[in-house]
């Protein structure tokens, strides 16, 4: 079966700099720097990294709202990579977007109704009422009343801002939607209800998402299979339980052990990852393992060459890219596992008020 | 009150006496300021406030009827400004590549010239009427426009809301009529307003050297330049349209302004 998205060695670099007489860039940005992933219909492929590592360039390349500067992007089967005009813009309804600001990413002028109605007004879908009747529909949906349609974006909260966000995308019944951070500029109280509406969506339309998040708590809970991406590349992607269970990636541990622990008295953790010095940016990506400056177990072969993909004996669908991948030692989940305590919890807490909710009411 | 709220207010009350000087002129002005007198040059009495020019006819009466002109010169000077300025800098703004290159450096080359000297030439080839004088300042003035334009639209257009207009799937001039322009347009109207101050203030200049409208017209620029030869007669004979000059350009300066 064909993946719904498919990205082949997907790259964006940026020319920076230059004098004021020379033509030749002083610097590359290699921001996203030969990625390959798929996303299967119906999965969630989760993405995690920390910022500057390129991720939302890679969600603003899958959806062709900048162009790659080498790789090829399918969707659905089909070459998207070089697809301009009106060709692209006949496919944006397949492919949809939840933004990481739900405060910047509402038109301030329009009315939640006109936001709602614009894709399927650009697209000539239905008429004037049709599409009012879509709007209705729309906002029970994520979770809104029928009143709030023709309310501004600021007379709301962030949480039902991006709510909001998450109806337009929904709006032309895509099948994909990137959500690029959907809860990160979130209060936590919220984040949970957002991710839980996103879940719930997808069990009722078979939506595939492409997740992208900075925090690896958040990613478990809703992803299938996730990818860790450093520096424009990712080094790590695996079906979620093994990732969490088997990380075979230094990065990827590091970020494991890094998940906030709410114990004061599992503050200094022996196993949390050493403060070396920070990961050189985009700019200056190093020799060989674009991870070595910063990792515990770099040798001299990490300076000189840079691994690819590799994947894991015994596991399907793991891969990583480390040349020490063998012979890190066995995995010891920080204590208090499983290693998402807070998240967890608060998403557990939801579900659990959400059962209740429904049962009473 | 904030200095803000000082300054609207300043503007708003300096503008609306002077709508009101111009509106009403033909009832409130104590003579037809076209009308010659005997009495040539007098200096201001309880007949005449400000006096009367060298042809006898009443200063008080020419001011206030020169608001007239003014006001029809700078707002529609303003408007021809925004009719030119705006879509070229919403185009400048949104385009990238060759066709942004282009218009910038157009841009740049009308910005380069003095106003004031590229509105005398071209007044002096087309010749002083109302309709040209609205339309050569309107040509001079609108890079200021454009410039301002296509700042707000370079800004706006990487704001996640415009992303999303793309990501949904609108075309550029979509995005541009129903995402950009509404969020620019209140900055548009200010500038429209320091516009009225500008043209006016032009406008003056022109009269003043001498390509203000034609006599006998009551033109503010033209009055405080032939009030010149007869400032130790009567002083009030340049002063007073010159001090509605700048009161008139100080208010619209004042509105927009305080708008942004």
């Amino acid at each position: 079966m064909t993946p719904l998205l498919e990205a082949i060695d997907l790259a964006r670099h940026y020319p920076v700099g230059g004098g004021l007489f020379s033509r030749k860039p002083a610097g590359l940005v290699r921001a996203v720097d030969g990625v390959s992933f798929t996303v299967a219909k119906g999965e969630t492929l989760g993405l995690v990294g920390e910022s500057g590592c390129g991720k939302s360039t890679l969600a603003r390349l899958t959806l062709r709202l900048i162009d790659p500067t080498a790789g090829t992007l399918r969707f659905e089967g089909q070459d998207i990579t070089r697809l301009e005009g009106e060709a692209m813009r006949r496919l944006r309804p397949r492919m949809q977007m939840v933004f990481q600001d739900p405060f910047a990413s509402l038109n301030p002028r329009m009315t939640v109704a006109e936001i709602l109605a614009e894709p399927l007004l650009v697209h000539g879908i239905g008429d004037a009422r049709q599409r009012r009747a879509r709007v209705e529909a729309l906002l029970p949906m994520v979770g809104l009343a029928s009143h709030h349609a023709d309310r501004k974006p600021h007379e709301f909260s962030g949480g039902q801002r991006q709510r909001i966000g998450i109806a337009r995308a929904l709006a032309v019944e895509p099948s994909l939607i990137v959500c690029d951070e959907p809860v990160s500029a979130l209060d936590v109280s919220i984040q949970a209800q957002v991710v839980n509406l996103l879940k719930d969506l997808q069990a009722r339309l078979g939506l595939s998402y492409l997740f992208i998040a900075h925090d690896l708590a958040v990613v478990r809970h809703v992803a299938d299979r996730v990818a860790v991406m450093v520096l424009g590349r990712i080094m790590e992607v695996a079906p979620a339980e093994d990732l969490y269970a088997r990380p075979s990636h230094p990065y990827t541990r590091m970020l494991l052990a890094a998940v906030p622990r709410p114990d004061p008295a599992q503050r200094h953790l022996p196993s949390a990852a050493p403060a070396t010095a920070d990961l050189p940016g985009p700019l200056s990506i190093p020799q060989g393992c674009r991870f070595h400056p910063r990792c515990p177990m770099a040798v001299e072969p990490c300076r000189r060459e840079e691994p690819g993909l590799q994947p894991l004996a015994g596991a399907p669908g793991h891969l990583t890219a480390c040349w020490r991948a063998a012979e890190l030692p066995a995995w010891m989940p920080p204590p208090q596992a499983p290693p998402a305590p807070a998240a967890a919890r608060r998403l557990a807490l939801y579900a659990e008020r959400r059962d209740q909710a429904r049962d009473s009411g | 009150m904030t200095a803000r709220r000082f300054r609207l207010g300043l503007g708003v009350a300096l503008v609306a006496i002077i709508a009101l000087a111009g509106l009403l002129a033909p009832w409130i002005a104590p003579f037809d300021p076209n009308a010659s007198g005997a009495d040539v040059l007098s200096g201001a009495t309880a007949t005449h406030w400000m006096g009367t020019d060298d042809l006898g006819r009443d200063v008080y009466s020419r001011v206030l009827h020169g608001a007239r002109i003014s006001l029809l010169v700078g707002p529609l000077a303003a408007l021809v400004t925004a009719i030119i300025g705006v879509p070229f800098g919403l185009l400048a703004g949104y385009a990238r590549g060759r066709l942004n290159q282009f218009l910038v450096q157009v841009m740049d080359l009308f910005i380069a010239l003095p106003n004031l000297v590229l509105a005398l030439i071209i007044t002096v080839m087309v010749g002083a009427t109302l309709l040209n004088i609205v339309l050569v300042l309107g040509i001079v003035m609108w890079p200021e426009m454009a410039r301002l334009v296509r700042g707000q639209v370079m800004s706006l257009r990487e704001t996640p809301f415009i992303e999303a207009a793309r990501s949904i799937g609108c075309k550029p001039s979509r995005i541009l009529a129903f995402h950009i322009w509404p969020n620019i347009m209140r900055i548009v109207a200010a500038q429209m307003a320091i516009a009225v101050s500008a043209a006016i203030f032009t406008a003056a200049s022109l009269g003043f050297l001498g390509l203000g409208l034609p006599p006998p017209a009551a033109d503010w620029g033209s009055m405080v330049q032939s009030g010149f030869d007869y400032l130790s007669l009567n002083p009030l004979l340049s002063l007073a349209p010159g001090a509605a000059v700048a009161l008139t350009v100080l208010g619209f300066y004042l509105v927009g302004r305080s708008v942004e």
